[in-house]
């Protein structure tokens, strides 16, 4: 059954097409047939007409001759067999009518008179012929004719071919549409096609192309364009691929990033809650790998990463997780534990592994790495905190000497990134300014007068405000920073004392607190000296304060620096005596001028009898020596008067002078009255003095 | 020359008028005939087709006068008309029209015994003149002339009469009448 096609199809298109150039062919021929068949029709008629009026003519010269009207008549009905003509009027010689023919009643009959106007007439429906009979007129014939024959001729033409033209419209509107069907077929097939591709976005999908050779051409561009799409797809799948490797792997190394690593962790942790199993996390930070990097490049450190990688992968089996968390810092997910101290051998086959040297462009390298590792479910049961915690482990073994791995225990807590945070910053701060310098003075008991000032660090930091030194200097301490610092602040107070001497008349010292770090390095002695000879200050002028953690250097190490020092005339001060880690045994070995009492025993020391008694022993037992006695956090009067009960020799403390970071300003002040106390300090007695700084 | 030649022009205007003017009018019997001779000339072929056209009359003379005043010196075609009102029996026999206006059987067959054979297309003026044998009969019907031909005797002289002329003419036979 045929559907009708909708008026924007293709099919009716094309049909409507195919009707109106055959209904226009047919129009103009018709028209042409019926417009040529008028003309020469009607030339035809003229010509019967002039023949039919020979013939007629001649066949009634007798009657005229012989005055017959009724034969005349007889001849003249003749014209009844032609249709064409409606009247003939027959005249004599003197122009009276003879007689005459009417092929119907009610055509204008003729005129009794024949009118002279008729022969000059070209009224193409009359005909005017003169009647001769041997050469004589004998009459004249006027044959009228009409064209409604013709015309009626014409509408059977017209009525004929019209009902042609529908037959011929209907049979190409058919056949037209038949044939389109065809043409439009495959177009409704690639159509379809391309709907099916669209919903499926399937683009293998191919299309056999049939038909006319636009329509293979048309099918062959669709082919082209879904092999293009589906070429398209597949890039942009692998880019997606790729951009998805990119953001879940780590770029140099190919190890899977922070983001994998979170996913698996969560993953991983998801399956040891439901299976019960332990789980560990080994967060790895290399050892050393900023001075490589800060020595030889970041090429080379690169090239270092990736070889580290390789030497942990290797250690690792297939069902834990390696990653690279950025900068040095890598983890690995131990899933498939038993008991948590495997963590422990884990940690120790990844240092071994990193234990022998590495080989980059002709450098030998040699790296340790610090090992934090927390424990599921022991620790932590989520993966941000088992994370902080390993993280916290790490820095934990850093703390206690670097290469080892330590586990998270509750007691390490948060100091640890506190402290990192702090080192960031402190690697800026003294380049920014933010180290200032303050000087708290010192006086002898005896004679009262200002014998030097401590210069004490102090950090600015422009967020968090005035930092305390117990908190910095421990940080400053672990990242080593405190050798940078102490350089630092000996140079600014070596400069600063050196003013002090034009302006008091007599050698005023400068005390430095040295951290054992510092100490120890074999560069020390040199630097001191340096620091020296570019300040222009007298060595006898400083007098560096030691703590007794220096012997955990080794004391001959220790005396032996000291001795170099002591050559160049610098003096030694053995700081917060008593606090910690004390060997009596070793204060007469090494060469201190000074011993300081720790403000610890200053606190009570007016209500606590053991406190009088420790100061006093610690005095007497310096002097056995022939060591000075500094005793420092001095508030009050009271605690004054014991001390130089004692024989202490000097002291130093609120009662006496706060740290100022203008000692020049306060210096006149401070020669002139001495160890004199100022009346506010006796009334402000009982204010407590803030642990005095380093 | 001229002068000739306007009368002849005026003549056969008012010959040809002639059927015209009768007509529904007092007929003058005598012109008619005279008008139906000559006009006769132009439906039938002699034999010899040159030289004048002789008509002879025999008979009542004032229809001989009229004849001769109306046709003598006329030309029919390229031959000129000769009106002879006493023919000689040899005019007779050369004559290219005899017309008979005698009501006398006898003379009127004698008239043709002596024609019969010689091409003289005979013209008489009643319905016996060609029962006898004449040619041709313009013959008083009611107020018309009927033309009567005998085609056979016309035949036999080896005249050819016009069928034009034989279509409005009532043709005569021998012992029998036949309409046309």
């Amino acid at each position: 059954m045929m559907r009708m096609p909708h008026t924007n199809s293709l099919v009716f298109r094309m049909t409507l097409a195919v009707v109106l150039a055959g209904s226009t062919a047919l129009a103009t021929l018709t028209a042409a047939i019926l417009v040529g068949d008028r003309i020469s029709s009607r030339s035809l008629l003229q010509q019967r007409l002039s023949s039919l009026a020979e013939v007629i003519g001649q066949n009634s010269t007798a009657a005229l001759n012989f005055d017959d009207a009724p034969a005349a008549v007889e001849v003249l009905d003749a014209l009844r067999a032609e249709h064409a003509v409606v009247s003939a009027c027959l005249y004599g010689t003197g122009g009276q009518l003879f007689a005459q023919y009417e092929r119907q009643r009610g055509n204008p009959p003729c005129p009794r008179e024949m009118q002279p106007a008729l022969q000059t007439s070209n009224d193409p429906t009359r005909v005017l012929r003169p009647v001769t009979r041997r050469g004589e007129l004998v009459g004249t014939l006027v044959l009228t004719s009409d064209f409604r024959d013709l015309e009626e001729r014409r509408k059977r033409v017209l009525t004929i071919s019209s009902l042609l033209a529908l037959i011929a419209l209907a049979v190409g509107g058919i056949s037209g549409a038949l044939l389109q069907r065809r043409v439009s077929r495959p177009i409704f097939e690639l159509a379809k096609a391309m709907n099916a591709v669209t919903a499926s976005t399937d683009f293998s999908v191919r299309v056999n192309p049939k038909g006319a050779n636009e329509i293979v051409q048309l099918g062959r561009g669709f082919n082209a364009m879904l092999a293009e799409l589906e070429r398209h797809q597949a890039a942009q799948k692998t880019a997606e691929e790729k951009l998805q490797y990119q953001a879940l792997n780590d770029a140099l190394t190919g190890l899977p990033n922070r983001r994998l690593l979170a996913d698996r962790l969560t993953q991983l942790l998801a399956r040891a809650t439901r299976e019960s199993r332990i789980l560990a996390l080994l967060y790895i930070d290399l050892d050393g790998f900023k001075l490589v990097n800060d020595s030889l490049g970041h090429s080379i450190g690169d090239l270092l990463l990736v070889q580290v990688a390789a030497r942990l992968q290797s250690r690792v089996r297939q069902s834990d997780t390696l990653a690279r968390l950025g900068g040095d810092e890598f983890t690995v997910v131990l899933s498939d534990l038993h008991q948590k101290d495997e963590a422990a051998l884990v940690a120790q086959s990844l240092l071994e592994a990193l234990a022998g040297p590495f080989v980059i462009e002709g450098h030998q390298l040699t790296i340790g790495a610090s090992i934090g590792i927390s424990i599921f479910p022991d620790n932590a049961k989520d993966a941000v905190t088992l994370t902080q915690q390993a993280d916290n482990a790490m820095y934990a073994s850093k703390r206690d000497g670097r290469n080892r791995a330590t586990y998270f225990t509750p007691e390490l807590g948060s100091l640890v990134r506190e402290r990192l945070t702090l080192e960031n910053q402190l690697r800026g701060a003294m380049r920014r300014g933010e180290i200032t310098v303050h000087y708290q003075p010192e006086f002898d008991i005896e004679t009262k007068r200002l014998v030097r000032f401590e210069a004490l660090a102090r950090w600015n930091h422009p967020t968090l405000g005035s930092i305390p030194p117990d908190k910095f200097i421990p940080v400053a301490e672990e990242s080593g920073l405190i050798v940078v610092l102490g350089a630092y602040v000996m140079e600014v107070a070596c400069t600063e004392a050196l003013r002090w001497q034009e302006i008091a008349g007599h050698g005023i010292q400068v005390a430095i607190n040295v951290s054992t770090l510092q100490f120890k390095r074999s560069e020390f002695v040199e630097e001191v000296a340096e620091i020296l000879q570019r300040t222009g200050l007298r060595p006898e002028l400083l007098q560096l304060e030691l703590t007794e953690t220096i012997m955990m250097t080794g004391i001959h190490r220790a005396s032996e620096t000291m001795r170099k020092l002591r050559e160049l005339g610098v003096g030694f001060a053995i700081d917060d005596f008593g606090t910690g880690y004390s060997c009596l045994s070793y204060l007469p070995t090494l060469p201190f001028d000074s011993l300081k009492i720790d403000r610890a025993f200053v606190k009570d020391l007016e209500q606590r009898p053991e406190s009088q008694a420790m100061v006093n022993s610690l005095v007497a037992l310096a002097h056995n020596l022939g060591i000075r006695v500094i005793v420092e956090g001095v508030e009050t009067v009271g605690q004054l008067d014991l001390i130089r009960s004692f024989g202490g020799n000097e002291v130093q403390g609120y009662l006496t002078g706060r740290p100022t970071p203008d000692p020049i300003g306060q210096l006149p002040k401070l020669l002139q009255r001495g160890i004199d106390v100022e009346e506010k300090h006796k009334i402000s007695i009982q204010v407590p003095e803030p642990r005095a700084v380093k | 020359m001229m002068g000739s030649r306007l009368r002849g022009t005026a003549l056969i205007a008012v010959f040809t008028l002639v059927p015209a003017v009768l007509l529904g009018q007092v007929r003058d019997e005598r012109a008619v005939r005279a008008a139906f001779v000559y006009n006769l000339t132009k439906y039938v072929e002699w034999p010899d087709s040159e030289g004048d056209m002789t008509i002879a009359y025999i008979g009542e003379p004032d229809g001989g006068a009229t004849l001769k005043q109306m046709l003598d010196g006329k030309n029919s075609g390229s031959r000129a008309i000769r009106v002879l009102l006493s023919p000689s029996d040899i005019d007779l026999e050369r004559c290219q029209i005899l017309y008979v206006a005698e009501p006398s059987t006898k003379k009127v067959h004698a008239l043709l015994e002596r024609v019969h054979g010689k091409g003289i297309l005979t013209v008489g003026d009643t319905d016996v003149f060609v029962r006898e044998g004449g040619m041709i009969g313009l013959v008083m019907v009611g107020e018309q002339i009927q033309i009567q031909v005998h085609l056979e005797a016309a035949q036999e002289a080896q005249l050819k009469i016009s069928s034009r002329l034989l279509n409005i003419a009532r043709l005569v036979r021998l012992g029998a009448e036949v309409k046309k």
